[in-house]
């Protein structure tokens, strides 16, 4: 008995596991080769292009940005300011107040002149209770729309409700504290009237703000992250967005569009049922949803992706705000794999349903766990003496050069797209971090997708844990203003009461 | 397999006796190392070579740019440049040579600043820059871009000459309009229209692909810009067999406001097409078409719910008192949110009511109906 288990064990581990790896290395490099295509296709057909002559046509489709706001009284001003501010001949901003603790409405309507309206909101996606809307008194802010509403405990409930008010055909779903650059609208639009199928969602590059300078909610300089934790995700942000969203993108299978930067085409949307409120990994979960509803329809239609930097976002540079990032993101994944399993190897969904789902099964959800099972055969192996370690070095130079190689290709991507950083020193700095992330970082990364994985197995409650703003480089004193603001109201609310 | 053999040709033979795995492994690591060392001098040396450039396009931006600037306030102050002053213009700078002048890169600078300034000013300056532009040969270097292989320096060919030589030969760029690339064939179409004043619509009768949205906004800011053009009546392309044809021929029957059109929309509101529908329901009522209204009535039960919009929308544009009985119809069937409050928009805008004479008029109305009539009485929501 114990001469089979041995024997199953060897095979499992010495052939199939490997041949998993084998297989695992070979789709990373389809999708470095595919995502290289796309991304000149992209930059060749905006070589050209001038995109601002949709700020002068009157047939620029209308936009409506939606961003739910929960507790940010401190950035609440500027980064409202910053979206008014976009670059875009016919759009509005919705600003969904998920039922904020802080002073979030307060610093909105003192600021922004807001009034409460007769607004009639109309529920087509089902959420919690809305409040009161407001509008602008002052001509100056007349784009701009909030809702007050009750907290739906989740990013989704917020954005249905954004949706629900939404003027326009199209809309795009970021967070209140993403950094959007002036031309977003404009270059994200694009595929929207570029393509001969209709476009039902497109997302951009997001980036790390997290030691960039930022005035006002405007991005000045763009700085490579300091800190341990988000400099690591920077290269992982890279490497998914230039490779994976890419080459997703040109085969039309992509399955996430991020929840901080997404556009989307709102009667498809609705048609699909909106965001998922229940679901840890809501951006996921409405593209995989939106992509069986077309593909049940039978209508052509696509997801894109632009390679271009478009949205800064602030990550966690703490281990438990990122642990508890990631073990949400796992279990988003693993929810949204069985909700929808019945798509998966499902001829009916075409290549989404055979060659994008499997992959996010297989080598997506599976890959930690399968990961942790090698590390515990290899233990198993050193303490049984059985471990042929010549083997096993090279087994595990094997993987860690591969996955170098792959990360500073991604970076090389990033150079040949954009070139975002303008010294030297911190593009090397990132090729660099490429080295030391297989030992420092991956094992976090692993740890909490296990962690995510035994919660999505358990059915443990997880909760959305709030995300702890630090403030970006030479942004603190504008924050530290915004505070004491809020806390001067405060004193002055609670005087008066 | 392939690694396998390789590896067996070759791995020095130590590796040899290894099994088939740890070959392939040992292939792996030696061309991911490989790999990787090339990107690092890829990206190393592609940083030295940026700042290179970088340093030599901010000096030459620099040098032209004032060179330019002196000129043309020179040319503004003057008024009509005379072809001597021209003459030194073109050599001063064509001194810039000291900055490699025929470097590929300081003259597309030179281009990209002279095209930046003809957008930016008109008469007798525009006609000086171009005539620049010219003197300094910079037009041979645009027309050779057409002869190259690729499609997206082509269209950035044609684009330069498009903009700078206006008294080119439209025939140069003929070929092109026919391209089976996308982006190239809209391209050298946008440039035709824009050179060829006299039949710059031709290919409406030849493009058989579908002019995306994208393109049509090319084409609509070409057209509409060029005032020189001769506008011939467009509803004589509304029977092409292109939709996209049909409903960019609309945007500019609306734009030249060409109320002959109309009987031609009318038709079209039988098209298979829903998108031609709904253009044409847009457009009979930016034309204001009163002629339409009976017609778009009797035909709204038809009509797709996206149809049904914008015929309440033409109607509130045509603003014939006629149609409120209908709209008040629509308004209190309640079906449809959308339509309704649509409907009320439009009941609103067409009678002038105040919101107690709405009410008064109406009978009981449900919870959503109210909130639909407040809404468009709320000075906020509509400012």
């Amino acid at each position: 008995m114990e001469i089979h288990f041995q024997y199953y064990l060897h095979l499992i581990y010495d052939r199939l596991i490997f041949f998993y790896s084998v297989l695992i290395m070979l789709s990373y490099l389809t999708l470095l080769v595919l995502s290289i295509f796309e991304i000149k296709k992209y930059l060749k057909r905006n070589s050209y292009i001038d995109h601002k002559l949709l700020l002068s046509s009157p047939y620029a489709p209308g936009i409506s940005v939606i961003a739910p706001a929960y507790n940010e009284a401190a950035t609440i001003d500027y980064n409202v300011h910053s979206l008014l501010s976009l670059d875009y001949p016919c759009f509005e901003v919705i600003i969904i107040n998920d039922g904020s603790t802080d002073d979030t409405l307060e610093i909105l309507i003192d600021k922004y002149q807001l009034k409460p309206t007769a607004f009639a909101y109309y529920e087509q996606i089902i959420t919690q209770p809305v409040k009161q809307l407001f509008k602008s008194s002052n001509p100056v802010y007349s784009r701009l729309l909030v809702i007050d509403k009750e907290n739906g405990g989740s990013k989704a409930d917020a954005s249905n409700a954004g949706i629900n008010a939404a003027l326009y055909p199209i809309f795009l779903c970021t967070d209140v504290d993403c950094i959007l650059r002036r031309d977003t609208l404009l270059k994200m639009v694009k595929p929207f009237i570029e393509e001969k199928v209709k476009v039902i969602a497109a997302g951009a590059v997001i980036r790390i703000v997290n030691s960039c300078e930022v005035e006002s909610g405007v991005l000045t300089k763009v700085k490579i992250p300091a800190k341990f934790l988000p400099l690591f995700q920077e290269l992982e942000y890279v490497r998914a967005f230039l490779v994976g969203r890419m080459a997703w993108s040109k085969v039309n299978a992509l399955l996430l569009v991020s929840g901080g930067l997404g556009m989307f085409d709102k009667k498809t949307v609705i048609a699909a049922g909106g965001y998922d409120h229940a679901s840890f990994g809501e951006d996921m979960e409405l593209v995989t949803r939106m992509r069986g509803y077309m593909e049940r329809q039978k209508t052509p239609y696509a997801v894109r992706y632009i390679p271009e930097s478009l949205c800064w976002t602030e990550v966690p540079d703490n281990i438990r705000v990122f642990g508890s990032q990631r073990t949400r993101w796992t279990k988003g994944l693993a929810q949204n794999l069985w909700i929808h399993k019945k798509m998966i190897f499902n001829p009916r969904y075409g290549r989404f349903g055979m060659i994008a789902l499997p992959y996010w099964l297989l080598f997506e959800w599976f890959a930690p766990i399968i990961e942790f099972t090698g590390i515990l055969y290899y233990i198993y192996l050193i303490l049984t003496h059985s471990i042929n370690w010549d083997f096993a070095i090279i087994l595990l130079a094997f993987v860690y050069t591969f996955s170098v190689m792959i990360t500073v290709t991604a970076v090389l991507w990033d150079e040949i797209t954009q070139k975002q950083y303008t010294s030297k020193t911190e593009v090397m700095k990132l090729c660099t971090a490429a080295f030391f992330e297989p030992f420092l970082y991956h094992p976090l990364a692993l740890f909490f997708s296990l962690r995510g994985n035994y919660f999505f197995f358990t059915g443990k409650k997880l909760h959305w844990g709030n995300m702890i703003r630090t403030g970006f480089a030479g942004s603190k004193n504008l924050i530290k203003a915004t505070v004491s603001k809020v806390k001067i109201r405060r004193k002055k609310q609670h005087e008066k009461r | 397999m392939l690694f396998y053999i390789l590896g067996i040709w070759i791995l020095p033979d130590i590796f040899k006796a290894y099994p088939t795995i740890i070959i392939v492994a040992v292939m792996v690591i030696g061309l991911s190392i490989l790999a990787s060392i090339i990107v690092y001098l890829i990206i190393f040396f592609g940083r030295v070579r940026a700042s290179y450039i970088d340093i030599k396009t901010t000096k030459a931006r620099k040098l032209i740019s004032d060179k330019l600037n002196h000129y043309l306030f020179f040319m503004e102050s003057v008024g009509n440049i005379s072809r001597d002053d021209l003459r030194r213009v073109a050599t001063e700078l064509n001194k810039l040579t000291v900055l490699k002048f025929k470097s590929r890169l300081v003259r597309q600078l030179l281009i990209d600043q002279l095209v930046y300034f003809k957008k930016n000013f008109t008469s007798q300056t525009s006609i000086a820059l171009s005539k620049l532009y010219q003197n300094l040969g910079l037009k041979e270097f645009s027309f050779n871009k057409l002869h190259t292989n690729s499609w997206e320096v082509k269209a950035q060919g044609i684009a330069e000459l498009r903009e700078m030589a206006p008294i080119m030969s439209a025939t140069e760029i003929l070929p092109y309009t026919n391209s089976s690339n996308d982006d190239l064939r809209v391209e050298a179409q946008a440039a035709y229209v824009w050179l060829n004043t006299a039949d710059p619509f031709s290919f409406l009768n030849d493009t058989s692909e579908i002019l995306v949205e994208w393109h049509q906004i090319i084409l609509f800011d070409m057209i509409t810009k060029n005032e020189e053009i001769i506008i011939p009546p467009f509803n004589k392309w509304l029977n092409s067999p292109n939709s996209s044809i049909i409903v960019f021929c609309i945007k500019l029957i609306i734009y030249y406001k060409q109320p002959d059109a109309v009987p031609s929309l009318i038709q079209l509101l039988d098209h298979s097409d829903i998108n031609v529908q709904n253009r044409a329901i847009n457009a009979l009522g930016k034309l204001e078409a009163i002629s339409a209204e009976p017609i778009m009535i009797a035909h709204y039960s038809t009509f797709s719910k996206s149809c049904k919009l914008e015929v309440l929308k033409a109607l509130r544009r045509i603003n014939s008192k006629t149609s409120i009985q209908f709209l008040r119809a629509e308004f209190l069937k309640i079906d449809n949110f959308y339509i309704a409050k649509c409907a009320m928009y439009s009941i609103v805008a067409i009678s002038g009511y105040t919101r107690a004479q709405l009410l008064a008029g109406l009978p009981e109305l449900n919870a959503e109906q109210k909130a639909i009539i407040n809404h468009c009485f709320d000075k906020l929501i509509n400012i």
